[in-house]
């Protein structure tokens, strides 16, 4: 006696693959337990004697790329019918829902005394894992194309979000955080059309905010990749807004979630979620390091896309503000030179009138003036971002004067409006430059104007607090929305300004550089739909003052 | 365009009858024009804005030529442009843009102005301007 005999059944089982013997009836005369396990039973024993066909209709049986396999070519039947160790790769998909697997599957006759008697042994090996890391090296190399393309953004992301479903997620939304302007929000795709129009009905209507509860939120707390293997209902009521919002999340139907950062030197720049609902498939770590790494690549091509969009704005404003100075200083050069010519005129034609000679005389100065104004706006204004300082021309001065003087010059700009200063008695004295003051003063007041309706109120506090002098602006305007308060002081938000505002150009961030050469800053509280308070904080005497000797 | 010609070589009979309009909202600026233009013997008046302009025109003094700038407070350039082109008793008036931005030429093709100037400009280009649209 063989003394293996009575042992197959237990080698067979310590094999890897899945191996099945089957008669020529289509009975599962031996099976090991991996092929039971394939099948979705647990040993072996359960399934012989069962028909394969019975078995194999638990699952559709596919093409590795997900086309229908015709039946003929699984390699048990080519067997049978005299090919020589046939083999193919099969994709199972289990029709009641779940992951997909693919097996190579190689099959081989094994005849008997009769036809009737003839064995096919078939062997299953699975390459499920190949085939995934296959799927998302390729998910991968396209998405990486399409982010190189110079196309537009919404289109790339959305090209993206169309990559990933359904091959790695059932839907995948990618979330672009407001603060990167001149980016697309985002994109959403869904692998089923119906559910699409309500994922994207939730996703408009509660959008990913960073300060709520929520995946997105929690992710970039942790501003790291995070995975929900299992989505339950306490997630969903953490995260829903209120009881609509919680409605709608059940709905869905998330099974299991995956939200990664879309991330660029450092800075978070959004979310990529991908989610499986209706497949009924879980994500793993695997799924994740994908998630991540696309993410990574996103962020990397948002990062891209926002410099070129700031180099492109950025060069689109230095062109408005060049035609703007410029028109402002031909105005005052025209009147020097008119004056220089008439005056010429006379001295040509012996006519000498001292009377008009001096008033011209006085006039081209205040010309001059005008134009040496306009140099130093210019300066300070296209310096914004320039590093190193600039030298301040400081002396002692009262700050109410500064103030004053700025009501001053926008009144006649804003006939409709009224202001009110009040100073502080005893009134702040300090060593400050006045022209550069003046100009942060004619900005933030403008602001006040523009951003308020007709015969609103603009209240101008000068004070003082310990070491520090105060101006505070305050109008009935508008407001500023929470998410904007600091992004009005970014550079790119200077072109709004630019023209409009008594000719300056400077905007909020020339402002607050300006002061804080001084030494010091600007903050803004603000109540939409009530308006703002632009508080400028100043030391009385600038940064190192005592030692150069002021 | 003329070539540039002594001031005095022109024929003051003609000149004395010939208006001139300088709208201007810089006041320096309108007084220097207004100052140039009437030494070389012109009928010139001034007027700050479009309003001010049409206001004197209205009141029956037509100009044979007006020279304006385009950006000014209340009625500005192009308005006033406007106003004398829909007005066929004011078909003959020419216009001559005179301002200090970029792209004047364009914007003066726009109103349907004769010639521009920008700012600043040799005064002489005024008179020869005035000459070439007035005397002809």
């Amino acid at each position: 006696m063989n003394p293996l005999d009575g042992r197959l059944a237990a080698i067979f089982d310590s094999v890897a693959d899945g191996v099945t013997v089957l008669d020529r009836t289509g009975h599962i005369q031996f099976a090991n337990d991996t092929a039971a396990q394939l099948l979705g039973r647990q040993r072996g024993s359960d399934v012989i004697g069962l028909a394969g066909a019975e078995l194999m209709a638990e699952y559709e049986l596919l093409e590795s790329e997900g086309s229908t396999l015709d039946p003929n070519l699984m390699p048990t039947r080519r067997a049978f019918a005299g090919e020589t160790d046939p083999e193919q790769t099969v994709r199972f998909r289990r029709r009641s829902g779940g992951d997909d697997h693919w097996s190579l599957v190689r099959a081989r006759l094994l005849a008997g005394d009769e036809p009737a008697d003839d064995l096919v042994v078939t062997a299953f090996q699975d390459i499920t894992s190949l085939k995934r890391s296959e799927a998302r090296l390729r998910l991968l190399a396209e998405a990486s194309a399409i982010l190189a393309e110079p196309v537009d953004y919404p289109q790339a992301l959305q090209r993206v979000a169309d990559l990933a479903v359904p091959g790695i997620a059932d839907w995948c939304v990618v979330d672009v955080l407001e603060w990167t302007r001149g980016v697309t929000r985002a994109a959403i795709a869904h692998a089923d059309p119906d559910a699409l129009d309500l994922a994207r009905e939730v996703w408009q209507r509660w959008p990913a905010d960073a300060s709520r509860p929520g995946a997105v939120h929690e992710m970039l707390a942790r501003r790291r990749p995070t995975l929900f293997a299992e989505m339950t209902d306490e997630i969903l009521q953490a995260a829903a807004r209120d009881p609509e919002h919680l409605a709608a999340l059940r709905q869905l139907g998330m099974r299991s979630v995956v939200v990664v950062p879309l991330e660029s030197r450092g800075e978070m720049l959004g979310a990529l979620t991908l989610v499986h609902s209706t497949s009924g498939r879980r994500f793993e770590a695997a799924d994740v390091e994908l998630a991540a790494e696309l993410g990574r690549r996103i962020g990397a091509a948002i990062d891209v896309a926002r410099l070129v969009w700031e180099t492109q704005e950025n060069a689109r404003l230095r062109d408005e503000f060049i035609a703007v100075a410029s028109h402002d200083m031909r105005t005052p050069l025209a009147a020097v030179r008119g004056y220089a010519q008439l005056a010429q005129r006379r001295l040509d034609r012996g006519e000498v009138d001292p009377e008009a000679l001096g008033r011209w005389l006085r006039d081209i100065d205040g010309a001059v003036d005008r134009l040496t104004d306009l140099v130093s706006e210019l300066l300070d204004a296209t310096l914004v971002r320039a590093e190193g300082s600039v030298p301040l021309q400081v002396s002692r001065i009262p700050l109410g004067d500064i103030v004053r003087d700025a009501v001053e010059r926008l009144q006649p700009l804003a006939a409709a409006h009224r202001f009110v200063v009040g100073v502080a008695d005893p009134e702040p004295v300090g060593v400050w430059d006045s022209a550069r003051l003046g100009r942060v003063l004619d900005n933030i007041l403008g602001n006040a104007v523009k951003y308020s309706p007709e015969g609103g109120e603009v209240r101008i506090r000068v004070g003082q607090e310990d070491d520090t002098a105060i101006v505070a602006v305050t109008d009935t305007g508008i407001g500023i929305a929470p998410g904007d308060r600091e992004l009005i002081f970014n550079p790119m938000f200077r072109g709004q300004n630019i023209g409009t505002v008594a000719g300056t150009g400077l905007g909020l961030a020339g402002s607050r550089r300006l002061v804080g050469l001084m030494g010091g800053s600007i903050t803004v509280a603000s109540r939409l739909g009530e308006g703002s308070t632009f508080t400028v904080r100043l030391p009385f005497a600038p940064p190192g003052a005592e030692t150069t000797g002021y | 365009m003329q070539t540039a010609q002594p001031h005095n070589s022109a024929t003051p009979s003609r000149r004395e009858h010939a208006r001139v309009l300088v709208v201007d909202d810089d006041d320096a600026l309108r007084e220097i024009y207004v100052d140039a233009l009437g030494g070389s013997g012109y009928e010139v008046r001034g007027a700050a804005d479009g309003a001010a302009a049409l206001h004197l025109m209205e009141s029956g003094w037509q100009p044979c030529v007006i020279f304006l700038d385009l950006r000014m407070p209340g009625m500005d350039g192009w308005e006033l442009a406007r106003r004398i082109r829909s007005e066929d008793r004011w078909r003959d008036i020419r216009i001559v843009v005179v301002a200090a931005h970029f792209r004047i030429d364009r914007e003066a093709a726009e109103i349907g102005a004769s010639a521009w100037l920008q700012k600043p400009f040799d005064l002489g280009r005024l008179e020869q301007h005035a000459r070439r649209l007035c005397d002809c």
